[in-house]
């Protein structure tokens, strides 16, 4: 009991380091967005015009809103249909038996090894000769499904207790309406973190959005960033922090808004 | 809602059955239990019946209609299970509703039923909560709302008492009883427990070694058990059973020690007698007169359970009153003072000698308590 009460406040020391090291560079984003691009230039880090001028510089001089709507398309899409898909696929794998289930499984597990910067190659060419470069398509369909999504909910499903599936057999339920009204909400909190995740692992995409589109119609907000850079031969950095911040707000959210329901013990009660 | 097993087997890989030949007649209104000890194929035989498993020989009817093949929902039951299955995402009225929305029941009569459901297991104020703000006991009885909401008459329980305490239990095992005969459910009740099976059932199927061991009502069981197996399995504390073997005329000798005087000749062989610890009478002895010897005393309130070694090693188990006091290593006399039930050597019951005949003569009158 002594040791815990001495190592509470050092723990804490040391968590408050970690988050400072985390947070530092979000926080001095942040800042540096609210200054003129002369300062940031001269590298001060204090200046008497403090102001939102880049935002608004950045709504209207660059794409940004562009982008953030394709990214917004694109994430809320491959996020949907992940959804789907992956539930689906570990349905099958949990409550379906057929012949060769678990060599089926491990086949699709044996992908997560695979880098997806293997996949690049045989992927572009797939989806050229789609007719599908840049197109909201192109960015969406390869990511229809995830190993990782049917992974994590195969293994969210199987701790659904069997008495379950029993009680639902009893009532008549035939396996859509047992997968669509006992397992998706069994595994809500799964759910919620495989949406989550794959949203922002979408908002995120930089190289392969980066190969497949070619105008602001349809870039998403990574590649967007970049090309703000790129454009000019004088570097805007205010403008481009601000921009930043804007493509960073909507990860957040999703985190705080998914944060909510990352709750334990949800499933408490189902069985003794 | 009579249900009819004519000789149902089950076997998962093929020629290693898991249960063999189990036939039997549910009357329609009855509370039928189904016991044995752990593995013995109740729970599967159970599922059987639900549908759950399927049937690998013989024939299921319910109602007088062939069901081997039917899908569970078309056997028209409802099931309750030791882990109460509740739906953890929903609360105690959409519980119970479950199965009258799957079943499409219209809405009104859902509410209805599902109303009169939880107002029957008094579960009324906590309507709205989810199974997790619930007690062990009260989420018992959401599962048992959910068997009785629906309008079929089968209702099948899987050991759904094992997971409470032991007051708790036997509160529930008399609501259970009572709420199967207000509604007249033809109840299967499994468990492992013979207690329950005794103070519930209407009649009690015995379950081992994958096949039926005696179907009867509790008193037969307890009376006229067909079995060595069945003989140790029913009664607390549990019935002696002392190795045998015929001396003289009419007269087997037990353990080497007793003698037991039987009413016809008995063809040379081993037996098995069965001696329930009331039907053995205690007499503190000196050290020569005395057959037995205290190994552990164990008081119950009223009685007192004693361990005994007999004169050969065997051991034996003894009630006697509780204001007499005994100490490990006390010699002891015993003496047969009940019914003896003689099994042959392969466990099979022949005969019982009613009263107690030993060989010094003197009858003397038991209590007939049944330690149930």
């Amino acid at each position: 009991m002594i040791q815990t009460k001495t190592l509470k406040p050092l723990r804490y020391l040391v968590l408050i380091l970690l988050a400072i090291v985390i947070l530092g560079p979000f926080i001095l984003g942040f800042w540096t967005s609210l200054l003129p691009t002369a300062d940031i230039a001269k590298g001060a880090l204090w200046s008497s015009h403090i102001s939102f001028a880049n935002y608004a510089e950045a709504v209207k001089q660059t794409a940004i809103l562009r982008y953030l709507l394709n990214s917004f398309v694109i994430s809320t899409l491959t996020m949907a249909a992940q959804l789907l898909f992956c539930s689906l696929g570990a349905y099958a794998f949990v409550f379906l038996s057929f012949k060769g289930r678990d060599l089926l499984f491990y086949l699709i597990l044996a992908t997560m090894m695979l880098p997806f910067e293997a996949e690049v190659i045989p992927n572009f060419a797939t989806v050229r000769r789609l007719n599908l470069l840049n197109h909201y398509g192109v960015m969406v369909i390869p990511f229809l499904t995830s190993a990782f999504g049917i992974f994590m909910l195969r293994q969210a499903f199987r701790q659904i207790p069997p008495e379950l599936k029993e009680a639902a057999d009893v009532e008549g339920l035939n396996h859509w309406q047992f997968y669509w009204r006992v397992t998706l909400p069994y595994a809500r909190i799964s759910l919620f973190t495989l949406a989550a995740y794959s949203f922002l692992e979408s908002w995120n995409q930089y190289l392969w959005p980066m190969l497949t589109t070619f105008s602001d119609k349809f870039r998403p907000v990574q590649d967007g960033l970049r090309q703000l850079q790129s454009q000019e031969t004088f570097n805007n950095w205010g403008m481009i922090q601000a921009s930043a911040v804007i493509v960073v707000v909507p990860t957040l959210i999703v985190l705080f808004v998914g944060q909510h329901y990352f709750k334990n013990g949800l499933n408490e009660g189902a069985t003794k | 809602m009579a249900i009819e097993l004519n000789a149902l087997g089950k076997e998962y890989t093929a020629g290693n059955w898991v249960l063999e030949n189990v036939s039997a007649h549910i009357n329609s209104g009855e509370f039928f239990a189904i016991v044995g000890p752990s593995g013995c194929g109740k729970s599967t035989l159970l599922r059987m019946i639900a549908g759950l498993i399927p049937i690998s020989a013989g024939e299921l009817k319910i109602d007088d209609q062939v069901a081997t093949n039917l899908p569970p929902k078309d056997r028209k039951l409802t099931m309750v299970f030791q882990s109460y299955a509740l739906f953890p995402f929903l609360s105690v009225s959409d519980n119970v509703a479950f199965g009258l929305k799957a079943r499409k029941f219209p809405a009104a009569e859902i509410k209805e039923r599902v109303d009169r459901a939880i107002d029957l297991v008094n579960l009324n104020e906590f309507k709205d909560r989810k199974p997790r703000d619930l007690s062990g006991g009260q989420r018992q009885r959401v599962a048992l709302a959910r068997a009785i909401a629906s309008d079929v008459k089968i209702c099948l329980m899987d050991e759904p008492l094992s997971n409470l305490d032991a007051q708790l239990r036997i509160k529930m095992r008399t609501e259970l009883r009572n709420l199967q005969r207000e509604l007249g459910l033809t109840v299967i009740y499994v468990t492992h427990d013979q207690v329950e099976a005794m103070t519930m059932a209407d009649h009690i199927m015995v379950l081992h070694n994958h096949a039926i061991q005696q179907i009867g009502t509790p008193l037969e069981i307890y009376n006229q058990p067909a079995n060595t197996f069945v003989a140790s399995f029913f009664g607390t504390p549990r019935m002696n059973l002392l190795p045998a073997r015929v001396v003289g005329d009419r007269e087997l000798l037990l353990a080497d020690t007793l003698r037991l005087a039987v009413p016809s000749d008995l063809p040379v062989a081993d037996y098995v007698v069965g001696l329930r610890p009331n039907a053995l009478r205690v007499m503190r002895a000196s050290a020569d007169a005395a057959n037995a010897q205290v190994k552990t005393v164990e008081y119950l309130g009223s009685d007192i359970l004693l361990e005994a070694q007999m004169a050969d090693g065997t051991p034996i188990e003894l009630m006697t009153a509780a204001e007499e006091s005994y100490q490990v290593g006390d010699r002891l006399t015993v003496a047969l003072a009940g019914k003896a039930y003689v099994f042959n050597h392969a466990g099979q019951a022949q005969f019982i000698v009613e009263g107690g005949v030993h060989h010094g003569g003197n009858d003397v009158n038991t209590k007939a308590a049944v330690h149930a």
